[in-house]
């Protein structure tokens, strides 16, 4: 079923990737920090306060203000739990919600789960945003395994895949 | 003999052709001039553009003159135009064609922007994806299929009716894509002009389904009546430009890359239903006609008003909403000297006034204007005018004056958008269950932030008209930096503009490309196009050149291209050549490469001066070799209480043991007197007030992690507690980009504790541990955030919260009361 559904969608595909605002920048930038010093994959995603609150309202039909309302921040949080995942040979691996806090412009998020050193390749998906708006562009750097691994999540990119130990 | 010739030829071929791809190149060792001048990558300079980045003195562009009857079929949601375009010469080239832009036909489904969509996006979609999580990955192609749906439904793209002369001579025409190709009858010769007839109709656009520049909002609402807003742009065949570095710049449009225009005149007469309140590019030419006696009256008063008086009010718009009509108004507007035209209509519309005297000869008053239905609420009547007259004053104080007569910000579907004169912004309140409009603190910047940055288009590129479809970052980076910096001087408390530390994130990841990139190939547009160069300018201002030479140099490019179409060279040249500072090295980096910034501080040591005097030295080198730790061995021996044979024997003792080997004798004293006397007068001098001030010297090894050569600017703590700031220009890279080391001397009680290279985060260091010396530990942002958040986030349940009920604002201000109160 899900095969035939991309069948489909590939042979209709005509999305316009371009945006059509010349102001708005929907994209997030995650960094996935190996920290040796705590021993954890620590992931610290960074929002646009604006875009996250316009995803609360078309998500959950909210009209709160994130810069003020802990809550609403904490309902997208959960959301960004729904949306970011790590596995391993398809064994998905569980990341704790650290918390998540409002800089700036900026939302952030933060998972964290420990340093599997026996784990070699991670496949990562990062969702967020994008079932909302198609421009959406998740950006992913991996840090703290030598050089720096960006993986970028956009159309209709689903999965990908990153070794940890060349 | 004749093959021997060919062969000779062949050879030079091969040799020209390698020259051309890298004329300098390194090809022993690992030396990279990173200093080097950039002569060899721009074009070479001539009489259209000099090298000091100026128009030259035979620059030209063409002129491009528009006169167009367009109606609004409000139930197809059609327009039909009809359009004559006066076309003058001013190139030194005889054309026998000119390409038309046809930007309508990139929505058809076999347009090259539909066909080469590439489904994998970026990256590869890597095994396992679809079992790797919980969530419903089909939805990402929903607003795709939405979009397709509605492409299914509608036909779109241009119906070209009629092609001809001014004598109405049919004209053959190819299209091509989103171009048409006409063949003129004969060549059009240098300075000569030629006119062209071209009727034209289109399906507008839904822009919430198909996700454009413009388009059609449709408001389902009860008691709407089916209303909509709608938002032209890239409405009518425009000319493609025809230039002296590209000649004709027709590049299919692909969505990405903007447009690249011709100045021209327009005369245009808008038909739309009587009801409809119209916002375009120009000056309203018969206001008479469209507006009431109490509109135009209103109008008046608004030129010398403190704030926005209302032409038409919320509760006209209102009643205008309620019904349609049959009847038809035609709006006329005049507008000289743009590159565009563009034009908003809806019954929806209030629209309010605020003349701006800016003073000068070209335009002393200009009207800002917006046009917003009632969604737009309060943060609409309250900050969108306003946020257009601080646009102008901030902007025009980097450029020129505010050249037109209109400056508009119009509500509609478009999230942000610019035209000459007019732009569409997105922000709108909410509707609360009590029938009241809210807005929230993100919404509020927003559009502060949006308005700001289109109305800042109009300068740049609508005045300043650099070549969008080529290069994005020329107005999206420039527009950019000056919206922070407008931003600022609005509210400094919030987050505006570009920090250098925004842009590290990005500028360390492996999928940067460089800036120099044509718009439709840069992977990220949003860090590419615009954050990356905000704030490559900001550092620019701020760090390198200062303000001064900076603002100068900025205003200067600003004013030798008002009008006028300038290329990336052009700014570079005249930043370089207006600030009087070698900036190839700044261009090189941040402008043609992917280098980022990583300073990093190795090693920190100190020197002694010799003296000479053995007095001095010796007593020195005495106490050096005291401070070394005790040798293992001697240690151990004492612990275990050993005695010694000297000290078993005190009896037996001589000149040495009394006497160690820094005990200067009048051997060395002669020694040094000599020296001093072999010692020319200024060496002795330079020498004795070199003791005399006993400084401190040190010596900071950096090294360059990042690639990108940038200034190095350091806090020098001290033991004493005071700080010091010392900036070394990024010149100091220039022998050797990986390592340099930097001498420091200190007064003599100044002794060095520690270092800290960028301390104001000004550069976009990406690693801000290594540029402590001694090492600090940094920690990283969920360290820090668990050590400040520890005891709050402790027996959270975020599952739980999360599902708690949101407050409203009403509810807010009780609660803050209640704090009030404690
Ligand atoms: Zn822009």
């Amino acid at each position: 079923m899900r095969k035939l559904f991309n069948g489909l969608v590939v042979g209709l595909a005509l999305a316009l990737s371009a945006g059509a605002s010349a102001h708005q920048l929907k994209s997030a930038l995650t960094k996935m920090l190996f920290n040796q010093r705590s021993g954890n994959v620590e992931i610290m995603h960074r929002f646009y306060i604006h875009d996250a609150e316009h995803a609360l309202k078309q998500l959950f039909k909210t009209n709160a203000d994130l810069i003020s309302d802990q809550d609403a921040q904490a309902l997208f949080a959960h959301y960004v739990e729904q949306r970011f995942f790590i596995s391993n040979q398809e064994t998905l691996i569980p990341l704790n919600l650290v918390g998540y806090e409002i800089e700036g412009k900026f939302l952030w998020v933060y998972q964290e789960t420990p340093i599997d050193e026996a784990i070699t390749s991670l496949d990562i998906r990062n969702n967020a945003l994008r079932e909302i708006w198609t421009t959406q562009v998740n950006t992913v750097n991996i840090e703290g395994i030598g050089d720096i691994k960006t993986l970028t999540f956009d159309g209709n990119t689903e999965s990908l895949q990153v070794t940890l130990h060349p | 003999m004749k093959l021997t010739a060919v062969r000779l030829t062949a050879a030079i071929c091969a040799v020209t052709a390698l020259s051309a791809s890298a004329a300098i190149k390194q090809t022993k060792g690992d030396f990279e001039d990173k200093f080097r001048q950039l002569d060899e990558s721009l074009p070479t300079a001539n009489v259209y553009r000099t090298a000091g980045g100026e128009p030259g003195h035979a620059y030209w562009q063409q002129q491009v003159d528009y006169k167009i009857k367009v109606a609004l079929d409000e139930q197809k949601r059609r327009l039909q135009a009809s359009q004559s375009i006066a076309y003058k010469n001013n190139s030194p080239d005889s054309l026998r064609f000119l390409w038309i832009q046809l930007d309508q036909n990139k929505f058809r489904a076999d347009s090259m922007s539909a066909m080469t969509e590439d489904f994998g996006g970026l990256g590869n979609r890597g095994p396992g994806g679809q079992k790797a999580g919980g969530s419903d990955p089909a939805k990402i192609s929903l607003a795709a299929l939405r979009r397709q749906h509605w492409i299914d439904d509608h036909e779109v793209g241009y119906d070209i009716q009629k092609v001809t002369d001014g004598n109405g001579n049919k004209l053959h025409y190819v299209i091509v894509g989103t171009l048409m190709r006409i063949d003129l009858a004969e060549p059009l010769k240098p300075g000569k002009s030629t006119d062209l007839n071209i009727n034209f109709a289109f399906n507008i656009v839904e822009e919430d389904a198909v996700s454009a520049r413009a388009g059609y909002e449709h408001f389902k609402d009860e008691g709407e009546n089916g209303n909509d807003i709608f938002l032209l742009a890239q409405w009518f065949p425009r000319l493609a430009a025809y230039t002296d570095y590209e000649g004709w710049t027709n590049k299919e449009f692909l969505g990405r890359g903007e447009f690249t225009l011709e100045f021209g005149n327009y005369d245009v007469e808008i038909t739309v239903p009587a009801d409809h309140i119209v916002s375009a590019t120009g000056a309203l030419q018969n206001a008479k006609d469209v507006l009431t006696a109490e509109q135009r009256k209103r109008l008046k008063e608004a030129e010398s008003a403190k704030r926005p008086v209302f032409i038409v009010t919320e509760e006209e718009a209102l009643e205008n909403e309620k019904e349609g009509t049959s009847k038809t108004k035609t709006w006329r507007f005049k507008a000289d000297k743009v590159r565009d035209f563009a034009w908003a209509s809806s019954r929806k519309f209030m629209w309010d006034a605020k003349g701006y005297k800016q003073g000068g000869k070209d335009q002393p008053l200009v009207m800002a204007m917006s046009f917003y239905p009632k969604e737009g609420g309060d943060l609409w009547k309250k900050y969108s005018t306003e946020a257009v007259v601080h646009t102008l004053e901030v902007y025009s104080r980097f450029s020129f004056d505010y050249p037109y007569p209109v400056a508009q910000s119009v509500n509609g579907p478009v999230g942000g958008m610019e035209y000459p004169m007019i732009t569409f912004n997105g922000p709108r309140t909410e509707l609360q269950d009590d029938g009241t409009r809210t807005y929230s603190l993100s919404e509020k910047r927003f559009l502060l932030g949006v308005v700001i940055h289109e109305i800042g288009h109009i300068y740049f590129p609508m005045v300043v008209n650099s070549d969008e479809r080529q290069w994005t970052w020329m107005d999206e980076g420039l527009n950019s930096f000056l919206d922070g910096v407008a931003g600022r001087e609005w509210d400094p408390t919030i987050p505006w503009g570009v920090e250098p530390r925004d842009i590290t994130g990005y500028m360390k990841s492996s999928s940067q490309v460089p800036i120099m990139t044509q718009s439709d190939s840069v992977l990220h547009l949003g860090p590419n196009a615009y954050t990356k160069p905000a704030a490559a300018l900001n550092i620019l201002r701020e760090t390198i050149l200062g303000r001064e030479l900076f603002d100068f140099a900025f205003k200067e490019y600003a004013n030798r291209w008002k009008y006028k179409r300038p290329t990336p060279a052009d700014f570079f040249r005249t930043m370089e050549e207006a600030s009087g500072v070698d900036l190839d090295w700044f261009w090189r980096g941040w402008f043609y490469t992917t280098d980022h910034v990583d300073i990093s501080l190795d090693r920190v040591y100190q020197l002694r001066l010799d003296t000479e005097n053995p007095d001095i030295d010796y007593p020195r080198l005495r106490q050096e070799e005291l401070d070394k730790p005790l040798s293992l061995t001697d240690l151990r021996n004492k612990e275990e209480g050993k005695q010694l044979w000297v000290e078993k024997n005190p009896d037996v003792r001589d000149f040495y043991d009394e006497n160690d080997r820094w005990t200067v004798t009048n051997k060395e004293r002669n020694k040094y007197n000599s020296y001093l006397k072999g010692l020319k007068d200024w060496e002795r001098d330079a020498l004795e007030r070199a003791v005399r001030e006993d400084k401190n010297y040190y010596v900071l090894d950096f090294s360059n992690l990042g690639g990108l050569v940038m200034p190095i600017i350091l806090q020098l703590t001290f033991e004493d507690g005071s700080k010091e700031e010392m900036y070394i220009p990024a010149e100091i890279w220039r022998r050797n980009s990986k390592n340099v080391s930097k001498l420091i001397v200190t007064d003599k009680g100044k002794v060095l504790q520690s270092v800290l290279v960028d301390p104001h985060w000004e550069t976009a260091d990406v690693d801000v541990e290594n540029n402590y010396y001694p090492r600090r530990i940094i920690p990283s942002r969920i360290e820090t955030y668990k050590s400040s958040k520890s005891s709050s986030l402790v027996g959270r349940d975020l599952m739980q919260d999360s599902k708690a009920k949101l407050k409203s604002d009403d509810d807010k201000k009780d609660a803050d009361k209640e704090e009030d109160k404690q």
